[in-house]
This record gives structure tokens, sequence and C-alpha cells, in this order.
């Protein structure tokens, strides 16, 4: 995570959807990003549960964007199957 | 004689000069193999292996420990520490694992010297004189020696070596503190160590053998292997059930998998503010 990523709800804000925005540009369409933890360093993209492995592929540029961990939300997938 | 012989013959050769020793066991790969050599080398009566128990010590790591010195004769002798009564420790620095063992190398340079060993010893390796290892400061402060790095043995060496001796530590994979599981800052509480412990224990009832669960605050994320990503996928549903019903409100699995010293991948910008 780049030490100057601020900690302002603007700077998180700006920080998710930029996340967002490099995942659509990378064909991962309609991932959300929740800057997410004690210190919002961790990403949390809300995804399908198949796009695990795109993500992992871009984790390097999601983190150069101010996240310490890039991770799929596990309770959003699981929600997500319990609603299919 | 190969140059695996030839370290195995060091290492014997340093534990001679020792005499008789004072060994920090966790029940680890390192320390487990050190003591097995070391009852070998000087006899029973020359060592003791002492391990410090605390929250942050797993108790399906204490079981290996206790089955081990069981099974090979090992003198063994468990003291409660208690790093979590020291704030700096419990504050959750960059250098916790200092404060931690400074503690327990403290209580085993007392607890040789009343018994009479002559020198208290840790499992450190060839592998660990690279990493960030600030525990490795507080063993020098308290004059503990490091006979498996002297000699040069690796991790993997380590692990060749336990396989010969019949050690059932030699596949086990890394079992540091519970504590490491929580980033920096993040202040240490018994009631974040037993969440992680049992969240932990929860993929381990499930099959999964190379992972951490680590602790965000209300906040699971689960480092898995790479080979087991697929199946933490198919068990989300479980997974996300179980770690919720501990007290996470949201559970997730990093993308890249299980790694060994993630949490030391922010270390360049831990910035020194007060534990949450």
């Amino acid at each position: 995570m780049d030490g100057r990523a601020g900690h302002r709800p603007e700077e998180i804000a700006a920080r998710e959807r930029a996340a967002e925005r490099l995942l659509r540009e990378r064909g991962i369409e309609g991932a959300r990003v929740n800057a997410v933890g004690h210190d919002r360093s961790v990403a949390a993209v809300v995804a399908p549960a198949d796009a695990l492995a795109r993500l992992a592929d871009h984790a390097g540029e999601i983190k150069a964007l101010g996240f310490r961990y890039v991770a799929l939300d596990l309770t959003a997938v699981a929600e997500a199957e319990g609603r299919g | 004689m190969t140059e695996l012989d030839a370290k195995f013959a060091r290492l014997a050769g340093i534990l001679r000069e020792c005499g008789s020793v004072c060994i920090g066991y966790s029940g680890g790969v390192d320390s487990a193999f050190l003591a097995r050599v070391a009852v070998d080398v000087l006899g029973p009566e020359r060592v003791l292996a002492v391990t410090g128990r605390s929250d942050a010590y797993p108790a399906v790591q204490r079981e290996m420990a206790l089955r081990v010195v069981r099974e090979f004769g090992i003198p063994h002798l468990e003291v409660r520490t208690d790093e979590l009564a020291d704030p700096n420790y419990a504050a959750n620095p960059s250098d916790r694992c200092y404060f931690c063992k400074t503690e327990l190398w403290s209580r085993l340079s007392a607890i040789a010297a009343e018994k009479g060993y002559a020198v208290v010893l840790d499992g450190a390796n060839a592998d660990d004189a690279g990493d960030y290892r600030p525990g490795m400061r507080a063993a020098r402060e308290c004059r503990v020696r490091s006979p498996l790095l002297e000699a040069g043995l690796t991790k993997a060496e380590i692990r060749e070596l336990s396989r010969r001796l019949g050690l059932p530590t030699w596949d086990q994979p890394a079992a540091p503190c519970l504590a490491s599981r929580l980033p920096y800052g993040l202040s240490v509480t018994p009631a974040r160590l037993q969440q992680v412990e049992a969240a932990e224990e929860a993929l381990r009832g499930r099959g999964f053998r190379e992972f951490r669960v680590r602790h965000h605050g209300c906040i699971a994320r689960l480092e898995v292997a790479a080979g087991e990503l697929g199946r933490a996928l198919e068990l989300a549903g479980e997974l996300d059930g179980a770690l919720r019903g501990l007290g996470f409100e949201r559970v997730l699995l990093d993308v890249e998998g299980y790694r060994a010293g993630a949490l030391n991948e922010a270390l360049p910008l831990v910035q020194l503010r007060p534990a949450v």
C-alpha cells in the first residue's frame, strides 16, 4: 500500500472507484470494491466466484491504487448462491 | 560426506560444545528437530525443552509438541507466559515479537540458571537470517544461541533430516503464533486470538492444510494455498456461515492465496498509530 494513501472518507471512496474502474477496463464487469479492515487496507471485491483467477492477475495493479490486500468477498458469493 | 551430513555433524558439535541445554520448544519443525537431536547427542539428563504457553499458542501446536516429547523421550516443561499483559506487545507494533521473545527468553534463562543448564537455545534456522525477525534481537540480548542457524541448516534441510529421524513434524506446515494473524496496529486481545484459533480450526476440520485466517477487526481474510482456492470457493457458504458464527461480520478470500509472512508485506508503511 502506498504510505501516502489517505484515510479520509473521500480519499477512501476515490480509491474504491479507481479500483472498480480498473477492473472494468480489465474486463471484469460489474465488480464493486469496498475498502475494509481496521485501516481500510483491504480491497474487498464483490464479484462472481469465477472471477477469482482474473482478480489475482490484476492484484498488483489494484494494490498500486493504495491497498495492501485484494480479496474476493466470500460473504457476497455465499449470499448470491443462496439467492440463486 | 554430503553437505547435509556435514551440517548435521556441525550441529552435533555445537551441541556437544554447549554441554547442557535448555531449548525454547514450540513443537514446530525446527524446535522439535533441535530437541530430538540434542537428546541424541547429549542424553536426556542434559536437555530440557521448555514451552511457553499463552493465548497466542495454538492448541493444535501444543498437541504436536506433547506428542513429540512423549515419543522421543525429551524432558519437557511448560511455563505460562504473559506477554499479553505487556502493553508494548498488546499494541501490536511491527516489532511485537521482540516483546514476546524477551518475556520468553528471560523466563527460560532463569529456568536454565536455576536448574543448571549451561546454554539456552532457540530453533532459528539459516533461512530466518534474511527475514525480518525482531524476535532474534531479543534472543541475542538474552544470549540465546541458535545452533541450527550456526550450522547453516535451512528449513528444507531440517525437514529432510526430520523425515530421516522419523519426526512427525517433518512435513508440518509452518505454525507461527496466533498473534501473527493480526495486522500490525490492530491490538492483540485474548478474544481476537480465540476467534482466529476457532476459525482456523473450522478450516482445518474441512481438510484445508496450508492457510491462515487473517483478522482485520470485524473482517476475516482467508489465505489458502493456491491449490485449495477452488475448494474454498465451492465451500463459500459453509465457510462464511462458520466464520460469521464466530463473530466476524464479513469473510473474504485473498485472491493471491496463502503466503508466509504476508503481514510483513505492509512493513515499510506501518504507521506508529495507537492500536485499535
